[in-house]
């Protein structure tokens, strides 16, 4: 039982971060964006191909140096930062303002786009991605602990605790005033395509970190985006899609329900859960837990 | 009313124009190779009338496949590729079959359903092959069965499905269940008590469970875990959380390659490798390649048993060595070299089939040749077919290897389960 | 065959802009032609099986039939109600598996099954978007998305019925008097008629004209005393059930079902097709449909390498019509007589 609270957490750490990444946009930018998880795992690609380049014999045999990890890493959050910067600017910008649907069409297509851009450049195969900690494990009674899940744990819990404070800064307010109304932000003086570019890029950064965390437990392979985007939707909606806290609590509800109803219903049913939590809360909690003042927007 | 009135304006035109319309194609193809029967061509002296039988020129014997070559299953489906061109230039060098050269069509279904039956289908009707041999459309090939039953296609070593007893169907390696009993034989030899099944929630899955439940009893172990893991998930902590959780000593697999690996580096991280035999069929195992054990962390694959349907690919028996080499030669990649054996040997054993028909090529003769089978490919269990309901499993044995100190060595010749 | 199509905005999809795009009322006369014209296409229709096609190309216009009712009832719900419902994958399923079932293992007459798979689904699509109906356009879909992938587990779930994830053989159903082949064109190509047929005098119909003034106007719907929630659940109704006829015919197609057949792949598919299609247009769903199957077949017949590019292909045809084309298909000639009228004055 406690073996599967802590699997819950871990996983449910991952939703968590890819649930923020969807609530970040979306609060900047107004825009559903389904391709979040696979525009993670392309910046996870990047860091394992440095990885695999600064490390080489390391990567196949699982010892990983600290300092080529530390450099892989930083790389593949900061071609993060670019990739969500870029997709914001050359594609979302100009069909920026299009209603919820729409938009959540375009990002459906361009999952498909990156997808096969993913199996062009990387291929099908799956790979190991250790990290330096991979594999450590510690030992309280009976349950297992490995450093992996803690640090996905923890990792999860800063990104909601810095991205709350983000928030409350002058440049997250900003935000907030361009995703209440585009028009008026402007007439203020804020720049909304700056505020814009740097939202999508923050974004796919949490997104990396979700994906690089999973993909170190998992392996790295094309699939793993799957299972996450669904689940961090499910994380934002209980965020209501505006409230980070929401979707951080969110996500780990996602996850810790799904190892219970593993453990006490059956594993067949896991993946049930998340899908039954979608609708519960839209039927009875449409804005989500911790809703701010933002009014709940229709389409 | 009026409605009702228009629909069946449209409707019945229709129904009655369907009913009455002319004899088709197709039907004319299946009862085509009876009814041009010679009476009495294939004997000793005058040469066997071929008119009428799909893929079987003068000159040609043409063959198709259809194959996942992209997408996620596209190491399979390159190396089964690569391994039939290797048959297939051998034979060809060799001056052919009977006289005939062989032609191969191989189609990419990428391991969508759809697309898979729409090639099954057009290597039947359009290209006209006169067999589908090694094909591996993921578990949507027994939807192409009642199509072929109809067109009377010998669909000849599909990969891994389980064994529909149908006519034109011959499987030629031992089927997962097959493979998975000879591995719970094996366990129970080790003294293994208590057995836990982790499987996908598919055809694997089932297979898996099947295998337990029938060979649990006979080794005296009881089955104390039946957990699911989803396809194409990479999700397998709860599932091993509650196997680790029931006190098992053993557990079989149904899953693929990915969760295999995942599956061991948890065992092996709550401290219990070695004290669990783990084991899969051979598809997951990928004995003597490293598609599953460069996914394990550290020695997390260590004791590791995968059930072999082909000698290993790092094997010195003599035709494995050669097919290594052509392949080698060839430049085909590598990682697929299991895929490569297989298909080849398939291959290879139609041929064999092909030459005992001496050149009547007829549907009847084929499934009566190839029933009589007895062939040796020095790369799988020997191929013994049979007559149906029970005999087109053509080769029943697996062997079993371990991954021990980072390589696989075999510790179980081809065996048959209890 | 299509009902006159209005585009007389660039403004984009979705159910604050799909208003302009969509099925118009004609006169009767107008309908009569249109009727006959329908007629005589579906007579052109019923006579390629004898112009010496292959049988390779006949299935491809059998999956061409399949789709185009699938996305037909897709359109009632997304273009023609406004509603944001993307279980469609999920009914299409929904459909296969009711149809395998009452046709193969309760011996049922196939057309009787297909048709109450579609009854069913009709009934479980108005059940279970009746709570969500106060869910409005993104939520919705985001609901029934959520509702679509349950659908898949509980495929896997039923095993005892589905056969679970392993899936179900199907039979075949053999049209008395035809190949295999061709009987299966004849059965998708008379079931395509029947429901474009009904769609198309159901948008005829006041019910119809309702659905539009519900989707446009909702307020002023309700300020005349039309009950929208009515009007919607019917359109969900008529979608699920036209998704479960498609899926009827698929299980027939590919003599197999399982559960990740219709998964979000094929959702994906659906809203390419009807998006590239037209949004709202019955002839729409036929071009969006022959789309997804010809112009990706062409592809793999030129280079059989290429295929590796379908998800590319689907997401950039479909990024490419939220941004560019908004109306599909069937807008481009009316686009391009505006261009023109616009270059020559």
């Amino acid at each position: 039982m406690l073996q599967q609270l802590i699997s819950g957490l871990e996983a449910g750490s991952w939703y968590a971060l890819i649930g923020m990444a969807v609530v970040v946009i979306m609060k900047a930018t107004d825009v559903p964006n389904f391709s979040m998880a696979e525009m993670g795992l392309v910046a996870a690609y990047v860091s394992w191909g440095l990885l695999d380049k600064l490390d080489h014999s390391g990567v196949k045999a699982f010892k990983v140096g600290i300092l080529a990890f530390v450099v892989a890493t930083l790389a593949g959050l900061i071609v993060a930062f670019a990739l969500g910067a870029i997709i914001e600017r050359v594609l979302m910008r100009r069909f920026g303002g299009l209603s919820h649907f729409p938009m959540l069409l375009m990002t459906i297509g361009l999952t498909g786009v990156i997808r096969s851009v993913i199996d062009k450049v990387w291929g099908g195969d799956d790979r190991a991605n250790p990290a330096p900690w991979s594999g450590r494990i510690w030992r309280v009674g009976d349950t297992i602990i490995s450093v992996n899940q803690l640090i996905t744990i923890g990792v999860g819990l800063a990104a909601a605790i810095l991205l709350g404070r983000f928030f409350q800064s002058s440049f997250g307010a900003q935000m907030r005033a361009v995703a209440e109304n585009r028009a008026v932000a402007r007439t203020l003086g804020i720049n909304v395509g700056r505020v814009a570019v740097v939202a999508w890029g923050i974004a796919t950064v949490v997104a990396a970190l979700a994906m690089i965390l999973q993909t170190q437990k998992t392996n790295l392979g094309q699939g793993n985006a799957d299972a996450l985007i669904i689940r961090g939707f499910v994380a934002a909606t209980i965020g209501g899609f505006s409230s980070l806290m929401g979707a951080f609590i969110g996500g780990l509800m996602v996850g810790v329900l799904e190892f219970l109803a593993a453990e006490y219903i059956s594993t067949d049913w896991k993946s049930a859960v998340a899908l039954l939590l979608v609708f519960v809360f839209l039927l009875f909690k449409p804005t989500g837990l911790f809703a701010p003042a933002i009014k709940p927007r229709e389409v | 009313m009026k409605l009702r009135t228009l629909v069946v304006a449209v409707v019945v035109p229709l129904a009655l124009l369907a009913a009455a319309c002319g004899e088709s194609d197709e039907k004319k193809a299946e009862s085509g190779p009876a009814a041009t029967a010679a009476p009495g061509g294939a004997t000793g002296t005058t040469k066997p009338d071929n008119t009428g039988v799909p893929g079987i020129s003068d000159t040609t014997i043409k063959l198709g496949s259809t194959l996942p070559i992209v997408g996620t299953a596209a190491t399979a489906g390159v190396g089964l590729r690569d391994g039939i061109k290797l048959a297939v230039d051998e034979i060809n060098a060799a001056g052919g079959i009977d006289g005939r050269k062989v032609e191969t069509v191989v189609l990419d279904d990428g391991f969508d359903v759809n697309r898979l039956v729409s090639n099954v289908q057009k290597l039947v009707n359009e290209d006209k092959v006169y067999a589908i041999v090694a094909p591996a459309g993921s578990q949507a090939l027994p939807g192409t069965y009642d199509f072929i039953k109809s067109s009377r296609t010998p669909m000849w070593g599909p990969v891994s499905p389980p064994d529909p007893k149908i006519e034109p169907v011959f499987i030629l390696a031992a089927t997962r269940t097959a493979q998975l009993r000879v591995a719970i034989d094996y366990m129970g030899s080790k003294g293994v008590k208590k057995l836990a099944v982790i499987g996908q929630n598919n055809t694997l899955g089932a297979e898996a469970k099947a295998a337990a439940e029938a060979q649990a009893p006979k080794n005296g172990m009881t089955i104390v875990a039946q957990e699911t893991v989803e396809v194409q998930s990479k999700d397998v902590t709860a599932a091993v959380n509650k196997v680790l959780s029931s006190g098992a000593d053993g557990i079989v697999m149904g899953v693929d390659n990915a969760q295999a690996a995942l599956v061991q580096n948890q065992i092996n991280q709550a401290g219990k490798r070695g004290s669990i035999i783990v084991a899969t069929d051979s598809g997951a195992g990928g004995p003597g390649g490293d598609n599953t054990t460069k996914l394990c962390e550290p020695n997390a694959c260590e004791g590791f048993i995968g059930a072999m349907q082909a000698e290993l690919t790092t094997s010195d028996v003599a035709q494995v060595a050669k097919v290594r080499d052509l392949s080698q030669k060839a430049n085909m990649a590598q990682g697929g070299l299991n895929f490569i054996l297989q298909s080849y040997a398939y291959t290879t054993a139609f041929f064999e089939v092909l030459k005992k028909m001496n050149g009547n090529y007829k549907y009847e003769n084929f499934y009566k040749t190839a029933e009589a089978i007895d062939y040796d490919s020095g790369i799988l269990p020997k191929i013994k077919c049979g007559a149906l309901p029970e005999g087109h499993s053509c080769g029943a044995g697996a062997g079993l290897a371990e991954f021990k100190a980072g390589k696989w060595t075999v510790v179980q010749k081809f065996t048959v389960p209890k | 065959m299509d009902p006159e199509l209005a585009t007389t905005s660039e403004a984009p999809i979705g159910p604050a802009s799909i208003p302009r795009i969509g099925f118009r009322a004609r006169p009767g006369w107008q309908q009569a032609v249109i009727g006959v014209g329908a007629v005589a296409g579906a007579f052109l229709l019923y006579e390629l099986p004898k112009t010496g096609l292959s049988p390779y190309w006949i299935n491809l216009a059998c999956l061409v039939l399949i789709y185009s009712i699938g996305t037909l009832g897709f359109n009632v719900a997304v273009g023609w109600s406004g509603q944001l419902a993307l279980a469609h994958a999920g009914f299409y399923g929904l459909g296969a598996y009711t149809t395998a079932v009452l046709w193969k293992d309760h011996g049922w007459p196939f057309f009787l099954a297909m048709a109450a798979a579609g009854a069913l689904a009709g009934v479980v699509g108005v059940l279970i978007s009746w709570p969500a109906m106060p869910l409005r356009g993104f939520y919705l879909a985001i609901a029934t998305l959520a509702l679509g992938q349950l659908f898949v587990q509980l495929f896997v779930q039923f095993d005892s019925i589905t056969g679970g994830g392993s899936g179900k053989q199907v039979p075949r159903f053999r049209v008395p008097g035809t190949g295999r082949t061709e009987g299966l064109y004849y059965m998708c190509l008379g079931t395509a008629v029947v429901c474009f047929f009904l769609v198309w005098r159901l948008v005829g119909t006041r019910l119809g004209r309702t659905l539009k003034s519900v989707r446009d106007i909702e307020i002023a719907a309700q300020s005349v005393g039309v009950q929208p929630v009515k009007y919607r659940l019917i359109a969900f109704g008529v979608a699920s059930g036209l998704a479960a006829i498609a899926g009827g015919l698929q299980s027939q197609y590919s003599t197999f079902v399982f559960p990740l057949q219709f998964g979000t792949a094929l959702l994906v598919q659906f809203l390419t097709m009807m998006i590239l299609g037209g949004v709202g247009s019955m002839t729409g769903s036929v071009i969006g449909a022959a789309f997804a199957v010809f112009v990706l077949e062409f592809f793999r017949k030129a280079k059989p390498e290429w295929e590796s590019w379908q998800p590319m292909a689907f997401g950039g045809v479909l990024m490419l019509c939220v941004a560019a084309l908004p109306g599909g298909l069937v807008s481009l000639p009316t686009r391009l007589r505006g261009l023109r009228r616009r270059t020559v004055t």
